[in-house]
């Protein structure tokens, strides 16, 4: 895999958040904010020809 | 509506509630299985969380939906790597924190790529006034470089430079009159300014 895969893709055994970040993450959810619904379904649609793309490519395990 | 399709719509359907309800192990299972309808519902599941989030911490929507991309970008293309020793959330969350986190430092780049053209462009500063003959023909030369050049570059861009040099407007109120993101504010920024800097070097030279 890739650097750029490995700084992009969380080690999941490293999960740990501090409270700061904990609360960012749970205000986050009160706020009212709403994305572009467009560029929802755009992204929607773009990662769903990504992931098609891979399988049709018989791409192996991104194990790592 | 072909009996085929219709029969397809009404199963799905009638599946959206159940495949909603699943957990996010059996709808990775799907996915990874090539279901289509599963990775739908890990997508609504999750894109308001992350895009809530990582506008909380840009509060830019340019910005923001550069991040969201990145963010979704990774989570499905690592997918397969996932092993459940978290939960999904924290994961999801953990790269999305990553990428608000890398867009920050690139953001801090940018600015000290500008301030070192900035001082470029300002090596030197003359006054009219102490000047001789020569040096203010000279000066006069270097303003109608920069006037040359700043007509030839694309409206939004002499746009963002008049906002910033001249009303002294922060990035983020610029990226909103222009409707761009920061990012985009700050390269046209930069690569403004190194067109400048192009334009008067041989001028500042003469003048020295």
């Amino acid at each position: 895999m890739s650097t750029k895969r490995n700084e992009e893709v969380m080690d999941e055994s490293a999960m740990d958040f501090t409270m700061d970040e904990l609360r960012e993450f749970l205000e986050a959810d009160l706020l009212d904010v709403q994305a572009d619904p467009d560029f929802k379904e755009r992204l929607r649609k773009k990662l769903w020809a990504m992931l098609e793309a891979r399988r049709s490519r018989g791409s192996g395990s991104t194990e790592h | 509506m072909p009996r085929k399709t219709l029969a397809r719509k009404v199963r799905s359907d009638s599946e959206a509630p159940e495949r909603a309800a699943r957990s996010d192990a059996e709808l990775l299972a799907g996915l990874r299985a090539g279901s289509e309808a599963d990775f739908n519902v890990l997508y609504e599941r999750y894109f308001q969380r992350v895009f809530a989030y990582v506008y909380s911490r840009l509060r830019n929507r340019a910005d923001s939906e550069e991040v969201v991309q990145e963010t979704f970008t990774a989570v499905f293309r690592s997918a397969d790597a996932y092993r459940g020793q978290s939960s999904l959330l924290s994961w999801i969350y953990g790269i999305a924190k990553n990428n608000v986190n890398n867009h920050h430092r690139r953001a801090r780049a940018h600015e000290a790529r500008i301030e070192r053209a900035e001082a470029e462009l300002q090596r030197a500063p003359q006054r009219l006034d102490t000047c001789t003959p020569e040096e203010q023909l000279h000066l006069r030369r270097y303003e109608r470089a920069i006037q040359e050049r700043l007509s030839s570059i694309a409206d939004w861009h002499a746009e963002v430079f008049v906002l910033r040099h001249m009303e002294d407007l922060p990035i983020g109120e610029i990226a909103r009159r222009v409707s761009r993101s920061n990012d985009a504010v700050r390269s046209s920024l930069y690569r403004v300014k190194r067109l400048l800097v192009e334009a008067v070097q041989p001028e500042s030279n003469a003048a020295r």
